[in-house]
């Protein structure tokens, strides 16, 4: 209710301060056009995160010349006055942080990947029935611990990694925020003409769209880790797991078809199929087998030299009277698809791997640094007045961005790496989002 | 072979310039040697060793004289095109292209009537040539490439030989590629002495030059943009900034000339505080005595030149500078917003969170920044700086300040330092009550608002 009607008051207040402006001004369709963007701006803002609602409601900013310049003489000393004010102000407003006493509260504080699998093990009991002799039934049983597993660590390291990119987008809100209330200071002095400061809002109410949408999936992503671990009195580390490098790993250099034959033994049946056509094989006897064989390899010689190569025609005439061999032929075919698919899928997860660890490295190595090292720059020029405050806050915006293109890359890479080792121990592939 | 070691090789090995070709014809037969500058540093007066001179020499503000070589009864000088690193201010040097060591080239003066020869080499990736602005000389000496000569190639050098036939105050520059060579620094000055001296030509006891320029340096950067054609970020007295400007030093009672050009992309209106000067001559020549009128600003127009004369006769720092204010200032950024009387309270700790090295500035001025020490780009000199005694000067361009002495020792070119103020002759703070300001009363009534507003057309009526 309290959210609402802040959402309300701020909707009126733009809404109003629009109208009151110079824009009142404008020609009607000009008008109407500034109203649709107001309207944009207020449906942005009913959504307002906290961030934005935690700015001070007493507007600071006199309209009048005389004033705005006696309100900023105030403050002899500039910066260091203003600051001494500000946390006058703040220290009477002190809140308790939320954050803190989520914190305290938190029975796994924070809760690692071994808490997690703990949990999330010891919430299926079942998973650990004994009573069965049977290999498939091991192995199908080892699989499905397997596939939690991999979901636990899937779900983990989204909820961390979503946590990371809430924090880092707040903070670009909190950016725009402040530029947009620069900018509407700025306008209200008479500084800024009103495209100006509605440029600037627009970017302000874009971001803050962003933020909720990132708060929806950080919220699901907590959601589906709850759901296995079924506790949700954790909080999450504040880091993703450290990436080493991939030189030392052999299962990333083996061949895919290697890796393909130590997998698939893992499987439930295989070895139960591949002694079934063991047994065909013999019953059928290798002489037919080629018999078939060459027959086969003739059929498909005239299909292809067909004058129309498109048409492949198959001659099936020839009845195949020996239900073994078919059977045979069946088995061997399936078996061979299997195989052909373990390894191709192998060699895809692999390359997902490297690939995701390319870009981790290219951009913690590279274009964080290089984000940062811009920022700087942007403070040294700030310092000369060759940039303003506003593009000091894009700067900043522009570092975040790529802080959130590194923790989204971090994600992806444990997803694959995950989805991958999973793989290998025989479940099924569920490639990175 | 610098300058010092010139003079060296001059006293040591030769008795007097007229024998020079007698004792050497050999080596007056090839180039004159390649004197170079290595700083920024204002130079004392030259004086050709062993020669009587009609003239009191120039002092170039923080430049040099270009020594010649008497061949016969021509004066030789050598100059070489050619990259250099100019420092502007301390901290800011920038890529350049210049003559013998420095940007601008060195002040080439001689006496009317004298016949000169210069050697121009061409050190530069790209052709050249040298126009010797405002000169008399035969049309194929005039140094527009294509128009009146070959480009001068790259490694070549090429001989110029004219009468200076007209005093006054010149300047050289190229006519080859000129935008992008002048933008990059090439550019020099030129006296050409009265052989006497007359009411057009009055003696001076201190004769000051200096050239204009500007660049435009990218913040952190050190090449100009060569294609900036008016938005130029870097203004100077000969290729240097305040405070690295020399201050121009006159004893009190003495008759100062100042000459300057003007070789920027728009005018300057140079002025001089606590005295009134006269231009006694501009680029056709001398102003007619009776044309001459008292100013204390003058606004040099591009490509122009002006010799301005005054008797420096009230002691103090005085400031001399462009008054186009913002050429007495360093870069800063041009698209940047006005902040004054913007109210900040409530977002400086917010900035502060997300940039920890964020300051609040501008909201009250810019004065702050006079004081301010905050890391800048690399190569890059503050906006506005310098220390006076009475606190910050807070200037970074076209300034510097006139320096009138008593007891000043004549050719003594040194910094006196700052002046003492002497009792009651400086401005001081009111201590008493402050009056209430009262305002005049409205005698008529208060005029009715308008409110301006534009009739739009609404339809299509009428057209066809």
């Amino acid at each position: 209710m309290l959210i609402l009607f802040r959402a309300l008051y701020f909707d009126h207040f733009i809404f109003i301060t629009l109208l009151r402006s110079p824009l009142y001004a404008l020609t009607q369709p000009m008008q109407k056009t500034l109203k649709l963007v107001a309207y944009i701006l207020v449906l942005a803002l009913a959504q307002v995160p906290l961030a934005y609602a935690s700015q001070p409601d007493a507007d600071p900013q006199s309209s009048d010349w005389v004033q705005a310049n006696k309100n900023v003489g105030q403050f002899l000393r500039g910066h260091v006055d203003v600051l001494k004010a500000e946390s006058k102000a703040k220290a009477s407003t002190q809140q308790p942080d939320s954050q803190a006493l989520l914190t305290l509260s938190a029975k796994y504080s924070p809760l690692t990947l071994t808490h997690a699998k703990r949990l999330a093990l010891e919430s299926r009991p079942s998973l650990f029935l004994v009573g069965t002799e049977s290999l498939v039934d091991r192995n199908q049983q080892a699989i499905e611990v397997t596939t939690l597993m991999t979901h636990v660590e899937q779900a983990w390291v989204n909820a961390i990694g979503s946590e990371l990119i809430l924090k880092f987008e707040s903070d670009a809100t909190e950016a725009s925020n402040i530029a947009e209330e620069l900018a509407l200071r700025m306008g209200k002095v008479g500084n800024w003409e009103a495209s100006k400061v509605i440029d600037v809002s627009l970017k302000a109410a874009s971001q803050r769209l962003k933020l909720i949408e990132v708060q929806q999936q950080t919220a699901n992503h907590r959601q589906d880790l709850i759901n296995l671990v079924m506790t949700d009195s954790f909080t999450l580390p504040n880091a993703l797991p450290t990436i080493r490098g991939l030189g030392a790993r052999s299962d990333l250099n083996a061949t895919a078809s290697e890796l393909a034959k130590i997998r698939l033994m893992r499987l439930p049946n295989h070895e139960g199929q591949l002694l079934a056509l063991k047994r065909l094989e013999t019953t059928v006897g290798q002489p037919a087998i080629d018999q078939w064989h060459l027959y086969a390899s003739n059929q498909i010689s005239t299909a292809l030299t067909n004058q129309n190569p498109a048409a492949i025609t198959i001659d099936r005439t020839e009845i195949l009277w020996q239900s073994d061999l078919k059977e045979l032929l069946h088995q061997r075919e399936t078996i061979q698809e299997l195989e052909w698919q373990t390894a191709t899928t192998i060699a895809k997860a692999q390359t997902e791997v490297k690939s995701r660890h390319m870009q981790v490295t290219l951009l913690s190595q590279e274009f964080v640094p290089l984000s940062v090292q811009s920022e700087e720059e942007a403070i040294y020029k700030y310092n000369g007045m060759f940039i303003g405050t506003w593009e000091l806050l894009d700067q900043y915006r522009a570092k975040i961005e790529a802080n959130i293109s590194l923790v989204s890359a971090q994600i992806a890479y444990w997803n694959a790496e995950y989805a991958y080792s999973a793989y290998l121990a025989g479940t099924a592939y569920v490639p990175a989002k | 072979m610098n300058r010092r070691s010139f003079f060296q090789k001059s006293l040591i090995g030769v008795a007097g310039t007229a024998s020079l070709a007698a004792v050497s014809s050999s080596a007056l037969a090839g180039l004159p040697e390649v004197i170079s500058q290595k700083d920024n540093r204002t130079q004392g007066p030259w004086v050709p060793p062993q020669t009587e001179i009609p003239y009191q020499p120039v002092v170039t503000l923080n430049g040099w004289t270009l020594p010649f070589r008497l061949n016969e009864d021509v004066k030789e000088f050598h100059l070489v095109a050619e990259p250099v690193v100019r420092e502007m201010a301390p901290g800011f040097s920038v890529n350049m292209w210049g003559y013998n060591g420095q940007s601008p080239g060195p002040t080439l003066e001689v006496v009317e009537g004298d016949k000169v020869r210069i050697f121009v080499t061409n050190r530069l990736p790209e052709p050249t040539s040298v126009h010797w602005h405002g000169q008399r000389l035969p049309n194929g000496m005039d140094g527009v490439s294509g128009l009146n000569q070959k480009p001068i190639g790259v490694g070549k050098t090429f001989v110029y030989e004219f009468t200076a036939r007209r005093a006054g105050t010149f300047m050289y520059h190229p006519h080859a590629d000129e935008t992008t060579q002048m933008a990059m620094g090439m550019m020099g000055f030129w006296v050409t002495h009265p052989k006497v001296s007359s009411p057009l030509f009055p003696a001076v006891d201190r004769d000051y030059c200096f050239l204009l320029n500007a660049y435009d340096v990218e913040p952190g950067s050190k090449t100009p943009n060569v294609n900036t054609m008016l938005d130029f970020n870097i203004w100077g007295f000969n290729s240097t900034v305040y405070p690295q400007i020399s201050p121009l030093v006159a004893g009190l009672g003495e008759r100062v000339r100042i000459r300057v050009g003007n070789l920027t992309m728009t005018n300057h209106p140079i002025h001089l505080h606590g005295h009134e000067f006269e231009v006694t001559g501009t680029d056709g020549g001398p102003v007619p005595v009776t044309a001459r009128q008292p100013e204390v600003s003058e606004d040099i127009a591009v490509g122009q030149m002006r010799q301005i004369d005054f008797i420096a006769d009230e002691p103090g720092d005085w400031a001399f500078h462009c008054h186009k204010s913002h050429h007495t200032m360093g870069a800063m950024g041009h698209s940047l917003s006005t902040t004054i009387g913007v109210d900040h309270q409530g977002v400086v700790g917010r900035i502060q969170k997300l940039v920890p090295d964020y300051m609040l500035m501008g909201e009250r001025g810019m004065y702050d920044m006079k004081t301010m020490e905050m890391p800048l780009p690399v190569n890059t000199f503050p906006m506005m700086t310098g220390t006076g005694p009475y606190g910050p000067i807070g200037m970074g361009g076209m300034f510097t300040v006139l320096k009138v002495r008593e007891n000043l020792k004549k050719g003594d070119y040194t910094d006196p330092g700052w002046y003492q103020q002497p009792p009651n002759t400086q401005a001081y703070e009111w201590k008493g009550n402050t009056p209430k300001v009262t305002r005049a009363k409205e005698t008529a009534p208060a005029p009715q608002k308008i409110l301006a507003s534009v009739k739009k057309p609404a339809g299509h009526q009428g057209y066809n």
